[in-house]
């Protein structure tokens, strides 16, 4: 640990010699490995993102410049770089670190983050408050792919691209959410990025303007327009430019020089519009295990650094509540075709992967947007289709109007079953999921549940679409009690 | 919560009081015709959730005996207005004594040492 024994604040990091930034980043990324395989913890994410926050770190000045990172679980390494290395161990654990950036934890977290997609918007809030006191200071948000599937990222980029202050925005593109991104914006970006016959295009029209540019300015306008419709044809990048933005990338992700240069760029062009850095990322990147199964790699438990592999379990003496549900709605489905499994890219965590292995073609991951998953929901309930919307308690929070306006208003029959209710222990605070009954109880129509234990749930389960209205089970993260499971699955008495 | 409640029950049995838990599985609509014969028959009631208190499912009982014009104290047992940090399910439950032994010693204050043989409870309890 020889480079990140001696960097306690982003100051010592511009120290370093560019080249020897790499093995900056390595030190780092074994500090992360050795943090999740004590404590767990969302490693693959956090490797993936290494390179790109020490680029970031070394070019921007924090924490007059303000970097905000989308989501958050990604930001490790940022801890490892603002005087939080040694304590990298404590991760997650009571007192110690927090696994998200925590405005009262570091004057470098610059806004706490966890739930996706909110990243863009707060950025321009901090960006506009620069503006507004007269202060040139860069801010610059990190969202990953994942978090644009999320329908706020856009309300942000909109504004942002209106109020034209040189706000940085990073996409950190690795193609996944926890599972693998899907939706069309994902396509898109992935199109972009691996298309070759942009490169070759682009290389040739660079070749044209080194010979053009010797007959002086004039042809330069037109050739611009080349490039720019040039970009069009292929690229995402007109879509963030059309909102207003200039697009450049897509770089690679763990390049720290290119990127340095990039950002150095940025940083020294103050009249600029609002710029998005397009880079492409590996989750895992750097430690084989996780490379090889980033999904398995997300949120990790202890593990075995060797092997990757999880410590052994004390073994559960009962069947998990998420996957009693998962078995209770197959067979509900088995025997109702109208039943459909949703989910807002949470597929393993909520159970609906393994009805998705059933029922692929009446399963539907919308992304990180339980908003949209709510009233896609209510559209399809109006049709007689029964929509199981499996949606962690703390994440349903995101869906509060139109659980009101779209489902209870209209009394469609929207089945919540709402997995991690009640306090979820190591990611803390954001993610606890203790106000479901306050904010679902005040609205009409609803009825809510909660099962005494797994047996009891597989029957509300069966209770829940039996009703012509919209229905809530909540239940908590972990394993069930132990009780006998009923064979049969019954119809509880409201 | 019912898991905690009925270790709860089987403690305050051994020191004379007979508490009566409820498995409240339905949170809308309230079990209204239950409750109020329960606390017909039992001169105390607590309420538990792992929820917050403001709002919750201890709210929905007080919302039910003031429209009932019911006197009677609803001791209620959930998560305080703070915001509670990352540690194990096991010690945030027990910050909020929402554990077997925070139970008894909130029953325990609630009705005054030492207990009187002759008086029962009821903890009606969200179920989980």
């Amino acid at each position: 640990m020889s480079f990140l024994h001696g960097i306690n604040s982003p100051k010592d990091l511009k120290q370093i010699r560019r080249v020897d930034l790499p093995k900056v980043s390595k030190e780092i990324r074994s500090t992360i490995i050795e943090a999740c395989s004590l404590n767990g913890g969302h490693l693959g994410a956090s490797l993936g993102a290494t390179d790109l926050i020490v680029a970031l770190h070394y070019v921007f000045n924090m924490p007059q410049d303000k970097m905000i990172w989308d989501v958050g679980h990604q930001a490790y390494a940022h801890k490892a770089l603002t005087g939080r290395k040694d304590r990298l161990n404590t991760l997650r654990k009571t007192n110690g670190l927090s696994g998200f950036p925590k405005r009262d934890e570091s004057p470098y977290d610059t806004f706490g983050t966890a739930h996706a997609s909110t990243g863009i918007s707060a950025a321009l809030g901090v960006k506009t408050a620069k503006s507004l006191k007269g202060k040139k200071d860069n801010v610059v948000v990190v969202v990953g792919d994942g978090g644009l599937t999320g329908g706020l990222s856009y309300e942000g980029l909109n504004q942002a691209g209106h109020l034209k202050d040189n706000l940085i925005v990073v996409l950190n593109d690795n193609g996944m959410s926890i599972a693998q991104n899907v939706g069309a914006i994902t396509q898109f970006l992935t199109k972009r990025a691996s298309s070759e016959l942009y490169e070759k295009s682009r290389q040739e029209l660079k070749n044209l303007l080194s010979v053009i540019s010797e007959h002086g300015v004039p042809l330069l306008r037109p050739i611009e327009k080349i490039r720019k419709s040039l970009k069009s044809l292929f690229s995402s990048g007109i879509f963030f430019e059309s909102l207003g933005f200039r697009y450049l990338g897509p770089f690679d992700g763990h390049d720290i020089e290119t990127m340095v240069d990039v950002f150095e760029n940025l940083k020294h062009d103050e009249n600029r519009s609002p710029v998005l850095v397009h880079v492409i990322t590996q989750k895992g990147k750097g430690y084989a295990p996780a490379e090889n199964d980033p999904l398995a790699s997300h949120g990790v438990k202890p593990f075995d650094i060797e092997t990757g592999k999880s410590l052994p379990q004390k073994k559960a003496q009962a069947p998990s509540y998420t996957n009693v549900f998962a078995q209770a709605l197959i067979k509900c489905a088995q025997e109702d075709q109208s039943i459909v499994g949703i989910t807002a890219a949470m597929s393993s965590g909520t159970g609906i992967d393994l009805f998705q292995k059933e029922f692929p073609n009446r399963t539907f991951d919308v992304g990180i947007a339980e908003q949209h998953a709510t009233v896609f929901a209510a559209g399809l309930a109006t049709e007689g289709i029964k929509p199981a919307c499996a949606i962690y308690s703390t994440f349903l929070q995101r869906a509060f109007d139109p659980i009101i306006h779209d489902v209870a208003l209209q009394n469609l029959p929207v089945h919540f079953f709402l997995d991690r209710s009640g306090f979820v222990g190591d990611d803390g605070a954001t993610h606890h999921g203790v106000f479901d009954v306050s904010y679902l109880r005040c609205i009409p129509n609803m009825v809510i549940m909660a099962p005494k234990d797994e047996n009891e749930l597989q029957h509300m389960v069966k209770t829940s679409f039996e009703q012509n209205q919209p229905t809530v089970v909540r239940y908590p993260r972990g394993n069930g009690v132990g009780v006998h499971m009923d064979e049969t699955l019954k119809s509880l008495p409201i | 919560m019912v898991p905690p409640a009925i270790q709860a029950a089987k403690v305050l049995k051994e020191h004379g009081i007979h508490a009566l838990v409820l498995n409240a599985r339905f949170v809308k609509p309230l079990d209204e015709d239950m409750i109020l014969k329960l606390c017909e028959a039992i001169p105390h009631l607590v309420t538990l959730e792992e929820n917050v208190l403001m709002g919750g499912f201890g709210s929905a009982v007080l919302e039910l005996f003031s429209q009932k014009s019911i006197q009677k104290t609803v001791h209620r047992m959930g998560i305080p207005d703070r915001f509670f940090d990352h540690a194990t399910p096991n010690e945030l439950l027990s910050m909020c004594n929402l554990h077997p032994e925070g139970i008894v010693k909130f029953v325990q204050e609630k009705l005054g040492k030492p207990f009187k043989k002759s008086s029962p409870v009821s903890l009606v309890s969200l179920p989980l």
